[in-house]
């Protein structure tokens, strides 16, 4: 009984307290500030949120790209590898013909032809899909890759058996020239010399 | 009560004051900041990740290229052997700047192949001269070295699209470590990625990379003809004359010519060096005369040899039963038998090999082979005709013990006729012990290879101390001392060590009769098979010991009992003269089976005592006749040249042949199958071109500091 009788006590001593006239509490300059505070920084977390999103896109698309690109190299040099090998022989067998100039050869590679008729069967492109990645949802990326044969050193008469591949990627309003890489059959290695 | 609730001082609390709230925006501003450098920083991430992929695919690329010219199979072009030196840019630890090796000026190291010769390198990595007078070491060197010293720009311009980086690669020094056959290039390179409009290197690629290089003989660059043995043996190892090489339109192989060249001054001259103007050598781009010092394989391992011994096989011989100048493997698929010397001299002389695919022999020969004088080397497939026989069933290796540096063969070039002379051909002192490496190496004379143009010789000859010779004597006359047993003269003149020598009784058995003596002139100089030069213008005929008595108007000394008939080809007159004996070797089976000379005979001086002139021809000369009968010398006119048709490979010290007569030599992509399968991939020898093949090893992010 005692303690609930100091209990009541101490509750009218703050009800009072709060109504105490001389008590000043969350005023009107309190509120505003507090409220255009608020404001600000609702507004600043949105925008940078949505800029964060934006630069997660980003980031997302470039990584997609990348890897499109490099699963795309991984199967060209797998294809440049089997090129001209023989499985029952074990052997690469490559003729004369195809030492001089391996251009044919490349661009009948299966991994070569892809699935969008670019008009010329040394620039093929292809719109990844979102199995690739999330982030190619809506097919809006399209990528190209130029091929140019040349020999290893310009201006010289030798075999044509560097495949120079560009690939260039276009999304939005963007059209870049992403990267360039050179490569050439292993069968290449397999050419009897003219002595 | 309830403490918590116990507000101390609440009259003065101010409610939710300013300064809470301005921390409060503070922390909150902070945390979302954080949040936006996040996001930067991911997509910094994500930047780098394409300039990674950049500087990757650059190193990458720096790879193809240099592999690719390296592997460069364009007719002429050097660079293959580039793979087999060391080169290095001036960022290689090694180098203060770009430096490409001329492969054609390293040098295998190869104690046999300098002999002991002081300033001897060792053998050229690649030949001297190109074969493509378009190119040359120092414009396959410029070429290479752009590759080195500068940084390389990668890819070409898309339409219509921005580029934000270049690519670039650059190689920073290759070293190859390995042999002439196998070894490793260990490439190190840098690939790398500058912003368009920067100089400064936005992301990097470093590689180590090993490639493995192999040394391959093509069908065109198989040696079927092989010819020097160390650095000592220069432009004078080599006399192809009129040799033509059949198939005549497409036929593809090599001649290799082992010498190291030293300036350029030889350069496109070869041909004419090797006497080869009127030669038919494959085309362009199918062979032909290559001039490199290639290492050649060492020869086959022998097992189960029987030792036969010296044959000479004369018609009488040959016809003997159980002749071993008649040989086959019997039930063995392969048989190899040891001959010390073989001699089948003369017309009816023969020695027959008969082989088969699955019976294929090796003859060890341990000293010389003279086939000439109309007899004949009959190598048939089975029982098929003399000349049938497939060379890649029959391997005739020579074994010779003498090294011979100080009195050395040469092909003799001074003339039409081919033969052999003596670079030193210096005056004997005969000493005791007898210095056997002072005489010349070993020989192989074959003058004629059957009588019709089907019959070949056809073998695999492994000789590389020894000459091979195919020439004809100027002499139209030469001696028979085998259709007819003459009880007093059974000797035989041969060619030994590329001289002139005899055997004393062609009939006999004992090592006395079977030895060969060497002939020397009375300055005591030995004297060369074909040398047109100096004093030894003579051809040895005949020998013959005196059986009669001379005619009474004869000044010839009639003390002397044995005489050798000679043509003296500065006259065009025929000799009877004298000789004295020297023993210089015990008669024993050692010297025998290593076919040193028991003896030089020694000319006595040319002059009314010792020596006869019977005159320009001993056929119709009726003076001449009664003093060859005196000595029991009966001698055949020479009457029909023959073809000479050759097919298989000849890896000797000299190859010397002539400018007359016909002479073939098949070169044939079966045979080398063949000899191959017989014997192993390494002698698949000839002209090497090297490629770069698998990629053995794949390392990133190598500090340069270990280069």
């Amino acid at each position: 009984m005692v303690i609930i009788d100091n209990m009541e006590t101490n509750f009218n001593q703050i009800i009072n307290r709060v109504k105490n006239k001389n008590d000043r509490g969350f005023g009107l300059v309190d509120s505003i500030l507090s409220i255009s505070l608020l404001a600000g920084i609702i507004t600043y977390g949105v925008y940078f949120s949505s800029l964060r999103l934006n630069t997660v896109y980003s980031s997302n698309l470039i990584r997609s790209i990348n890897k499109e690109i490099e699963r795309d190299i991984e199967r060209l040099k797998l294809d440049l590898w089997s090129l001209n090998y023989d499985k029952n022989d074990k052997k690469y067998l490559v003729n004369k013909t195809d030492c001089l100039d391996f251009t044919e050869n490349i661009i009948s590679l299966p991994s070569w032809i892809t699935e969008i008729n670019s008009g010329s069967e040394f620039i093929q492109s292809w719109r990844p899909g979102a199995e690739r990645s999330k982030v190619f949802s809506g097919k809006k990326v399209l990528i190209t890759r130029e091929l140019k044969m040349s020999s290893p050193v310009e201006n010289e008469s030798l075999n044509n058996s560097i495949a120079t591949i560009s690939y260039g990627v276009e999304w939005g309003g963007n059209n870049k020239h992403w990267m360039s890489i050179d490569l050439s059959p292993e069968a290449h290695s397999w050419c009897e010399q003219f002595i | 009560m309830i403490p918590f609730l116990k507000l101390k001082g609440i009259e003065k609390n101010n409610g939710f004051a300013i300064p809470q709230i301005l921390i409060l925006g503070i922390g909150i501003a902070v945390s979302v900041t954080g949040l936006v450098a996040s996001s930067i920083l991911g997509l910094t991430g994500s930047r780098i990740n394409r300039q990674e992929l950049l500087a990757k695919s650059s190193a990458y690329s720096g790879i193809s290229r240099l592999r690719t010219l390296f592997n460069d199979n364009s007719r002429g072009r050097l660079f293959n052997y580039f793979w087999l030196v060391n080169n290095c840019s001036e960022e290689a630890n090694d180098c203060e700047s770009t430096n490409i090796s001329n492969p054609a000026t390293e040098y295998w190291s190869d104690n046999s192949w300098c002999d002991g010769e002081e300033n001897c390198n060792g053998r050229q990595k690649a030949p001297f001269c190109s074969s493509d007078t378009n190119y040359s070491w120092l414009s396959e060197q410029e070429i290479v070295s752009n590759l080195y010293r500068e940084s390389n720009i990668l890819g070409n311009v898309m339409a219509d699209s921005e580029k934000g980086f270049n690519q670039y690669f650059k190689i920073i020094s290759s070293k190859y470590i390995g042999t002439e056959e196998y070894g490793i290039n260990s490439i190190l390179l840098e690939g790398f990625v500058r912003p368009i409009n920067s100089s400064i290197k936005s992301a990097s690629n470093k590689l180590r990379v090993n490639i493995q290089v192999n040394g391959v003989t093509s069908e065109s660059g198989f040696g079927f003809i092989g010819v020097g043995e160390n650095n000592s043996d220069k432009l004078e190892s080599l006399y192809l004359g009129n040799l033509n090489v059949n198939p005549n339109n497409n036929s593809k192989g090599s001649i290799i010519w082992r010498i190291n060249i030293e300036n350029n001054d030889n350069c496109g001259n070869f041909v004419e060096l090797a006497k080869a103007n009127r030669a038919l050598l494959p085309s362009e781009g199918n062979g032909g005369l290559w001039v490199q010092p290639l290492a050649l394989p060492k020869q086959p391992r022998l097992k189960n040899v029987k030792d036969i011994g010296t044959l000479i096989c004369t018609s009488e011989n040959y016809s003997k039963e159980n002749t071993n100048c008649k040989l086959d493997s019997g039930d063995s698929s392969e048989k190899t038998f040891r001959i010390y010397s073989l001699f089948a001299k003369g017309p009816g002389s023969k020695f027959e090999v008969s082989t088969e695919n699955n019976k294929k022999i090796i003859l060890e020969i341990m000293g010389d082979i003279d086939i000439s004088n109309e007899g004949k080397f009959c190598h048939r497939d089975g029982l098929n005709p003399c000349g049938s026989g497939k060379p890649q069933n029959l391997t005739i290796l020579f074994k010779q013990k003498s090294e011979s540096k100080e009195n050395k063969l040469v092909c003799n070039k001074d003339s039409d006729f081919g033969g052999v002379k003596i670079n030193n051909n210096f005056s004997y002192s005969i000493t005791s012990p007898f210095n056997n490496d002072l005489l010349p190496g070993h020989t192989f004379l074959i003058d004629n290879t059957g009588e019709s143009s089907n019959e070949k010789f056809g073998a695999f000859v492994y000789g590389p101390k020894i000459t091979l010779l195919s020439t004809r004597p100027r002499s139209s006359w030469f001696q028979i001392s085998n259709e007819e047993q003459i009880a007093n003269n059974s000797g035989l003149i041969v060619i030994s060590r590329g001289v002139y020598g005899y055997i004393a009784n062609v009939s006999g058995d004992s090592i006395e009769d079977k030895i060969t003596n060497l002939i020397l002139t009375s300055d005591q100089k030995l004297i060369p098979y074909g040398s047109d030069r100096d004093l030894n213008n003579i051809e040895i005929i005949g020998v013959g010991e005196k059986i009669n008595s001379l005619p009474t108007n004869s000044q010839f000394d009639s003390s002397i009992n044995k005489v050798f008939l000679l043509f003296d080809k500065a006259t065009s007159n025929y000799h009877l003269r004298g000789f004295d004996s020297l023993n210089i070797n015990r008669f024993n089976n050692s010297n025998l089976q290593n076919a040193y000379p028991a003896s030089f005979a020694i000319l006595r001086p040319k002059n009314n005592l010792n020596d006869i002139n019977l005159g320009n021809t001993l056929s119709d000369n009726s003076y001449s006749n009664i003093l060859l009968s005196a000595f029991n010398i009966k001698v055949k006119a020479r009457e029909n040249y023959f073809d000479r048709n050759f097919s298989g490979a000849a890896w000797v010290k000299n190859l010397c042949f002539d400018n007359i007569g016909v002479k073939n030599w098949e070169f044939s992509k079966n045979f080398v199958d063949e000899l191959v399968s017989w014997h192993g991939n390494e002698f698949n020898w000839g002209v090497k071109y090297y490629r770069g093949k698998s990629i053995i090893l794949w390392d990133t992010l190598r500090d340069f500091g270990n280069n």
